[in-house]
């Protein structure tokens, strides 16, 4: 019997260890496709569609194909960590798209100084971004915490004088938020911050929060969550009677659905955006709309054209190496290193419209954000590009 | 019977050679299978404390996430701020949430059945909570990051020598274990699990055994999550919330409540299926162009094997491998009789 069993674990031992991807590039990539914040998981179908794309229309780059694998990390630390393994020692991947603030950490050894791949995080958290302490790790776009000080910015020239944050008890919630009143940024901007509201994420309905913040009457409310929490808020702010141009949300709250969902209840609410939204009169669009033509897209909103985004610059990192070795790959290792190097390198890369020029030597890629409010159910830019460096 | 002596020594010595040459006969992915090993030895871990507790005391209980997150928690404060090393701080994490899990289990005791599972439940919550709160010691939501410490100069969060520490515990676990049942104290526990009432009659103290069974329970739970940290080196209160507690009541369901090897199948089985269930289902998408319900069929897929489980072998993998292996043997011994041979049991 325990011969059997030891034969059973190993024949399943062999089994999960081959790797069923073709293509002599793999790029692994993982993201939240069941579980919480599937709600932005775009950015995980986009990379991988936009690699296809340029198997399909190019050939891959210079004959060489990319093998992208999608993976679900349910937004949990262990299997993050479990496919950031898989990905690494048996599909060799030589570029990895991940997800989590929580896990970006976990990995964080691993990434820059056993394994040394190069990691493209989903989240902006400001403390997984430090080009020296963590070499191989990069983000796209500006920090939550320079949103924030975006958001408070902007509140303070519509001629706010007191202000409230509103968050879910998860690290992504709080840490922003509370970097934020750590560095004195209301101070130096001149705003009272009246309280800083928490509720559970899980949470079906956050009345009794809006109630407090009805109380409390700030000028502008910061939402340091995503589009499905900023839903429930708005919903439950209007029930109390609290406007939603009152709120403001970060770069994960622009989305349509908070309109198709909400209509009139949405009205006057502001988010930043850090990247251009679907159906934008740009080139990039063009591209995504000829992919379409022979596969189905179901994501259609800003999160995938970020992560398209995300598909060029790896597609344009890996261009670079591949001339420099003459369409010759390299062995895993010194792949790796030179893309790392390459990307640390791009200077005002060109993404087709999907986001402003790209430079990496911050690891940030860009710092610009712009406001939108939503007006008669559609987002109004209500700001033009705003740097936060 | 000198015969039957010898081989059993050599087989013994195969398995000792198949323990110190496993992680370093994978060339190609050691680090991915020796993570799965790992992870699987830190669920047999965890899994044998909840069917202690569930499995052979009748104990129902949803809050061993939360106990985990003690262990874990504990491991992370006092080798980081106390400058603990790991071969204390992870008795002394057992130690702890033993304690906790005394303090809890003294007012839950009085409950029974769904009753009992609603206030494990509560110490669920109520353990998330602080640790989610109290800022000073856990960091709250943000988490603590621990340096694993060090053996020869290499960080114990290295696969292969977490395997070594991880594995080792996990079969001193299962020797433990089985070792405590062949005790009073164990026997104590199964009789409260058969019929608390007769128990009580003939004398067995049903209250102070429930009461350790909820802290050895804890204990294993405890050095569980201590390991568990270790390994991760990060920790927060999403690695503890209550989809944890499922998944080893998955464990022991599947694996088999009330039977030790039962923890270690059912340890095998959420570890490994899941994988499998992926691999198949990649080999599939192509073919049945499911990119965007893929994730979810996964997550069916295994739903859907757990239930059925439930209903056609609701005693779990344990069951059906005595089964198989009761079988072969009165197989093997049917054959020898055939042949004239003598044959001992």
């Amino acid at each position: 019997m325990k011969k059997l069993v030891g034969f059973m674990v190993t024949v399943a031992f062999c089994l999960v260890s081959f790797s069923v991807y073709a293509g002599t590039i793999p790029v692994g990539i993982y993201g939240t496709l069941t579980g919480t914040d599937t709600d932005v998981n775009g950015m995980s179908y986009g990379p991988k569609d936009c690699l296809m794309y340029i198997n399909e229309k190019f050939g891959g780059v210079m004959g060489h194909k990319y093998a992208p694998l999608l993976l679900d990390g349910k937004n949990q630390i262990p299997e993050e960590v479990k496919i950031f393994k898989r990905l690494v020692d048996v599909e060799k991947v030589v570029v990895v798209n991940g997800w989590s603030t929580g896990g970006t950490k976990a990995l964080r050894d691993q990434i820059n100084n056993i394994v040394k791949v190069v990691f493209q995080a989903q989240s902006f958290s400001q403390d997984v971004v430090d080009p020296v302490k963590y070499p191989y790790i990069f983000i796209q776009g500006p920090t939550y915490e320079q949103q924030v000080l975006l958001g408070m910015t902007l509140a303070k020239k519509a001629g706010a004088k007191t202000f409230a944050f509103m968050h879910a008890d998860i690290e992504y919630g709080r840490a922003p938020c509370r970097n934020a009143i750590e560095m004195k940024i209301p101070q130096k901007l001149g705003l009272k911050v009246l309280g800083e509201i928490e509720y559970i994420g899980a949470a079906p309905d956050v009345t009794p929060q809006l109630l407090r913040i009805k109380k409390l009457n700030p000028d502008y409310v910061w939402i340091q969550d995503s589009v499905n929490n900023s839903i429930k808020i708005l919903r439950d702010a209007a029930k109390v009677g609290v406007p939603a141009s009152k709120f403001i949300g970060n770069c994960y709250d622009f989305s349509h659905v908070i309109y198709d969902t909400l209509g009139k209840d949405a009205e006057g609410f502001k988010a930043l955006k850090v990247n251009a939204d679907w159906n934008e009169d740009i080139p990039m669009m063009d591209e995504i709309r000829e992919f379409m033509k022979t596969h189905k897209v179901v994501k259609k909103d800003t999160y995938y054209m970020k992560g398209w985004v995300q598909g060029k610059v790896i597609h344009g990192v890996v261009s670079r190496v591949l001339k420099k070795t003459n369409g010759k790959i390299p062995p895993t290792k010194k792949f790796r290193k030179m893309i790392r190097d390459e990307w640390e390198a791009l200077v005002d890369f060109e993404t087709a419209g999907g986001i402003p020029p790209l430079t990496y030597a911050d690891h940030q890629g860009h710092q610009q954000a712009r406001l939108l409010e939503i007006q008669g159910n559609k987002y109004v830019n209500i700001s033009d590009w705003i740097s936060l460096k | 019977m000198i015969k039957q002596c010898a081989r059993k020594k050599w087989t013994y010595l195969i398995y000792v050679g198949i323990f110190l040459v496993f992680p370093f006969a994978f060339f190609k992915y050691t680090a991915y299978i020796l993570f799965m090993v790992n992870m699987t030895a830190i669920g047999v871990i965890g899994a044998l404390g909840l069917n202690m507790l569930t499995g052979y005391t009748g104990l129902i209980s949803l809050g061993h996430a939360g106990f985990m997150g003690v262990g874990a928690y504990s491991v992370a404060i006092l080798s980081m701020r106390l400058g603990m090393p790991a071969y204390l701080s992870l008795p002394a994490a057992g130690i702890i949430t033993a304690f906790v899990g005394i303090l809890v289990g003294t007012p839950s005791l009085r409950l029974r059945g769904f009753y009992l599972a609603m206030a494990t439940l509560a110490s669920e919550f109520i353990l998330e909570y602080v640790f989610k709160n109290w800022e000073s010691m856990t960091h709250g939501v943000q988490g603590l990051y621990i340096t694993p410490p060090q053996i020869f100069g290499i960080y114990i969060n290295n696969d292969r020598i977490f395997y070594f520490i991880a594995a080792t515990l996990a079969i001193c676990a299962v020797f433990c274990t089985r070792n405590l049942f062949r005790t009073n104290v164990g026997r104590a526990f199964i009789a409260i699990r058969d019929r608390d009432i007769a128990a009580a009659l003939i004398g067995i103290n049903v209250f102070k055994y429930k009461l350790i069974s909820f802290a050895v329970s804890s204990f294993y739970t405890g050095v569980a999550g201590g390991l568990w940290c270790y390994y991760m080196t990060i920790i927060n209160p999403e690695a503890f919330q209550l989809y944890v507690s499922i998944d080893y009541i998955a464990m022991i369901i599947v694996g088999g409540m009330g039977t030790i090897m039962g923890s270690v199948y059912g340890a095998i089985f959420v570890v490994l299926l899941p994988e499998i269930i992926q691999r198949v289902m990649e080999v599939l998408q192509p073919i049945l162009h499911i990119e965007y319900a893929f994730a979810a069929f996964k997550q069916i897929v295994f739903g859907v094997i757990i239930v059925t489980f439930l209903i056609f072998e609701p005693r779990g993998l344990a069951a059906i491998f005595s089964r198989f292996g009761e079988r072969m043997r009165k197989k093997k011994g049917g054959d020898q009789k055939q042949e004239g041979k003598l044959v001992e049991f």
